[in-house]
């Protein structure tokens, strides 16, 4: 057991944990940390795998972004006793869905010989700026053009009629 | 003279497009309807009469053209031979005559271009029917003539006597047709490998060759009278005729008295070499014949509606002409020449007599009972006076038409009865003989309660003559039913070649019948007596007609009341309307039609409605599954998930 | 160094966990929140292959999906307030109207 390994259990031991949070905490504002504790230990799990740039964006975006987004969300759609989780009402077909899946996707990821790590990566962060702006350019381009509508959208559709 | 007979096939084909014609446009013509009918009818004759030219005066072969229908052997066509063409002239003849007088009788109703429509379409598909080559289009043509007989008798389709009366008229027919129709099946059956199975010329050809078997020609001559009773009114299917009445008298002239109960016997003369070779088809069709001539003679004694007298006058004469082609066994060929002379006369004098009697009803503002008529003598010379002539020629009496015709069926009777074997062959003789005297009662009741003795009621008093336009034909056939005598025997020459074709002898003999000369009769040898017995029976019947009736002598009421058994058993008619609707329908159809009925709605829909009750309960379980609720869609979608990736691995796709 | 399974069994519980809560939570934000739980463990998943193929097209991939991801919240939020506004609820076990 190496100290990596360790540490890496940890995190998402914890990482595991607070997701649960997501779902279990009847305060939404609660959960809403929990969700930023989620995408945090994403971030440094990213870490793990040696790719910084990534981490940074993930860390900017998520635990930056989306969570004060979400915030905002729970702030306008207040109401009084909300509760977050159905409780007994679950009923039997989803919890048993839900099993088999992870169980297949442990029967895959357990049962089928992945492969040893084949080498060394590059810096990701020079390498991932020049394959998104030679290789990917156009999906970079049309990211943009869909963020820009995305940003359009919501604008449009959260706006309140100006009497 | 031009050479008429590829046209043949135009003598149908004008009055059937007439029918259209006169449906649609026939109301814009002169007087509301009926001129059309009559100029196609009238061309038709022209045409008819042109090729009875060619083969007679002529002398031109006979021959027939086909043309290749919806099945390899089955044929449209038509046949110009002396029978048919015989027929045609005849019936285009009578037919035009009784359109004429109708311009005139139907001239007030409100429905008169219908009724042309339905006439000439009557009469385009008799002549169809004459003029057919083989089974299945004669009986194409058979079915349509009774679908216009059923449209016609219920004509005033107000009247629920007249629609009873239509129906009852096809219900009858039905039956006979649809044994007709299995006969026919059964011919197809033993001849379709053998040409043309079901022309005429066809299967008398193979007749000889034994094609169909003794059994089968027997039953499918049976078969096919089953069809002539329904048709012609013989018993057991007769009953309908004397309801028929109830259509327009015009009507009953042309189809009851001249052509299309004249098709059953037409039917038999044409299929005669297949009832001469039937073992005992011959005797059957003779008994039947004159047992239904006596039958509805003795029922004629007692009817007081005029016309009803005719009908059961039609009904037996029909009888002696079907006789006369079951006693052709002895008299070979000229059986044929026989029945259809008598048929041809009897055309003109009976429908000389329903138009006599649609004059007295006319002028006697439609009252049918003889005992409220009376001394008409004075008020309607015409029609008196053809009526009589009619009336005579129906009993046979000397030098009209009748006479000659009715004879020589009674003694070609006798000669059938002393040649035969067994005592049945008696029959007939004795059956058509005794009918001779009823006849002659029965027809001269009528004719003097009509017109002798005084007025019995307001309207006879004030009766009028008809319009030229109504006496004209009754001339006309008047003085047809007086000269159709004379050619008699060039007539029996001309028809009795039809089937020189056939050897009948050898048919003859295959059906057991003794033949004395097939192809040309002499004259064979009858006592004296014998052959002037009709004579002396029809004066006889004269006679005691006048006895009680000339001018309303005795009434018969005194002695022969309600309650007398046999006046009973006579005026309901043996019975028999009573047996078929009270017992057979009622008892017997009706519940079954009810078994079936229920089966249908029951049974079959109960499966179509109940295949669409399932889908619709299974529509409505399964829709429960749309909740609404997204997440329950979800699992669906994890699963199907599932289900991809699990294709993909087995599929082993990289 | 960490071996593969392991980061694919953290990712796949990760998915699990959210997919659970997409399918039962009430409270719509929450199953937006839910939803992102479950983008987050494919891009662990993207970023882990990535690493042992040492190819870096895996983390392009995953920066795009976190770009999208973000967009994609940006309008959900938006479209969730709107029904806010009209339901005056976010409880997605009452916007049922599509129901039989």
């Amino acid at each position: 057991m190496s100290l990596d390994v360790i540490a890496f259990a940890v995190t998402s031991a914890i990482m595991l944990l607070a997701a649960i949070g997501v779902i279990k905490f009847k305060e939404i504002v609660r959960a809403a940390l929990m969700l930023f504790f989620v995408f945090t230990l994403v971030g440094v799990l990213f870490l793990f795998m040696e790719a910084e740039f990534l981490a940074i964006i993930q860390v900017l975006v998520y635990a930056g972004a989306v969570v004060i987004l979400v915030l905002f969300a729970i702030m306008l759609t207040r109401r009084e006793g909300a509760v977050g989780y159905l409780g007994e009402r679950v009923g039997v077909l989803k919890p048993v869905t839900v099993l088999a899946l992870i169980s297949a996707l442990f029967y895959f990821v357990f049962r089928i010989g992945w492969f040893a790590p084949k080498g060394e990566l590059h810096g990701t962060t020079k390498f991932l700026g020049q394959e998104l702006f030679t290789k990917y350019i156009l999906q970079f381009e049309l990211l943009a053009i869909l963020l820009l509508a995305a940003m359009i959208a919501s604008i449009y559709l959260v706006r309140r009629e100006v009497q | 003279m031009l050479d008429l007979r590829p046209y043949a096939y135009l003598i149908p084909l004008l009055p059937l497009s007439g029918f259209l014609l006169e449906l649609f446009f026939g109301k814009y013509t002169w007087r509301r309807g009926g001129i059309i009918a009559n100029i196609l009818i009238f061309i038709s004759m022209l045409i008819s009469f042109g090729i009875f030219y060619n083969l007679y005066f002529e002398g031109l072969p006979y021959t027939e053209y086909s043309w290749q229908w919806f099945y390899p052997g089955i044929v449209l066509g038509v046949v110009v031979d002396p029978l048919s063409i015989a027929m045609c002239c005849m019936v285009s003849f009578v037919s035009l005559l009784i359109h004429i007088y109708a311009l005139g009788y139907m001239d007030e109703d409100p429905s008169k271009a219908l009724y042309f429509a339905e006439t000439v379409l009557f009469t385009g598909g008799m002549l169809g029917l004459v003029l057919s080559n083989n089974l299945i289009q004669l009986f194409i043509f058979w079915e349509l003539v009774g679908l216009c007989s059923y449209l016609l008798i219920g004509f005033w389709y107000y009247k629920p006597e007249a629609a009873a009366a239509g129906k009852k008229a096809w219900l009858f027919c039905s039956v006979g047709d649809f044994l007709f129709l299995f006969g026919i099946a059964v011919v197809y059956k033993y001849m379709f490998a053998h040409g043309e199975p079901l022309t005429f010329s066809n299967i008398f050809i193979h007749l000889e060759e034994g094609v169909i078997p003794p059994e089968v020609l027997t039953l499918v001559a049976i078969l096919m009278l089953a069809g002539v009773s329904g048709k012609s009114s013989q018993f057991p299917l007769h009953g309908w005729i004397p309801d028929a009445m109830e259509g327009p008298t015009t009507v009953s002239a042309l189809i009851h008295a001249a052509t299309m109960v004249t098709a059953g016997v037409y039917l038999v003369a044409r299929t005669f070499p297949l009832y001469l070779a039937a073992p005992h088809g011959m005797m059957i069709v003779a008994i039947l014949g004159a047992f239904t001539a006596l039958f509805a003679a003795t029922l004629g004694l007692v009817v007081n509606d005029l016309k009803r007298i005719l009908a059961y006058s039609t009904i037996s004469q029909l009888g002696y002409m079907l006789s006369v082609l079951g006693v052709g066994g002895v008299v070979g060929a000229y059986a044929v020449g026989f029945s259809l002379y008598h048929l041809i006369s009897h055309a003109f004098f009976k429908a000389l007599l329903f138009l006599c009697a649609g004059a007295v009803l006319h002028g006697l503002w439609n009252t049918r009972c003889i005992y409220e008529m009376g001394g008409l003598w004075n008020k309607m010379k015409v029609t008196a006076i053809t009526m009589l002539v009619g009336s005579l020629a129906l009993i046979g009496f000397p030098l009209t038409a009748g006479y000659f015709s009715k004879d020589m069926i009674v003694e070609a009777a006798y000669e059938f009865a002393v040649s035969g074997d067994s005592t049945l062959a008696y029959l007939p003789w004795i059956f058509l003989t005794i009918g001779v005297l009823l006849t002659a009662t029965y027809t001269f009741r009528a004719y003097f309660t009509v017109f002798t003795g005084k007025p019995k009621t307001y309207l006879a008093e004030h009766a009028h003559e008809a319009s030229k336009i109504m006496t004209t034909p009754l001339v006309i056939l008047a003085a047809c039913a007086l000269l159709f005598g004379a050619v008699q025997k060039p007539f029996y020459h001309f028809v009795s070649t039809t089937f020189d074709y056939l050897n009948l002898a050898h048919l003859a003999e295959m059906g057991g019948n003794h033949v004395a000369h097939v192809a040309h009769h002499e004259h064979a040898h009858v006592p004296i007596t014998i052959k002037f017995l009709p004579t002396v029976l029809s004066l006889t019947g004269l006679g005691i007609a006048g006895y009680f009736y000339y001018n309303h002598r005795i009434d018969v009421g005194k002695y022969i009341t309600r309650d007398n058994p046999i006046y009973k058993l006579l005026w309901n008619k043996y019975y028999i309307d009573y047996l078929y609707k009270d017992i057979i329908v009622e008892r017997i159809v009706v519940p079954l039609a009810m078994f079936v009925d229920s089966f249908d709605m029951y049974g079959i829909d109960g499966v179509v409605n109940g295949i669409g009750r399932i889908t619709m309960s299974i529509g409505k379980a399964a829709r429960k599954i749309q909740t609404g609720d997204i997440q329950d869609y979800m699992v669906p979608f994890l699963i199907g998930i599932g289900i991809i990736a699990a294709i993909v691995k087995l599929l082993g796709v990289s | 160094m960490i071996p593969l399974e392991y980061y694919l069994a953290v990712s796949s519980l990760l998915f699990t966990i959210g997919a659970y809560g997409a399918l039962t939570c009430k409270n719509g934000i929450r199953v937006l929140m839910c939803l992102e739980i479950m983008l987050n463990a494919a891009n662990i998943n993207l970023v882990a292959f990535s690493r042992y193929v040492a190819n870096a097209t895996g983390q392009v991939f995953a920066a795009f999906s976190i770009a999208i991801a973000a967009a994609e919240v940006a309008v959900g939020l938006a479209i969730l307030i709107l029904i806010y506004r009209m339901y005056n609820t976010v409880d997605v076990s009452k916007l049922i109207e599509m129901r039989w």
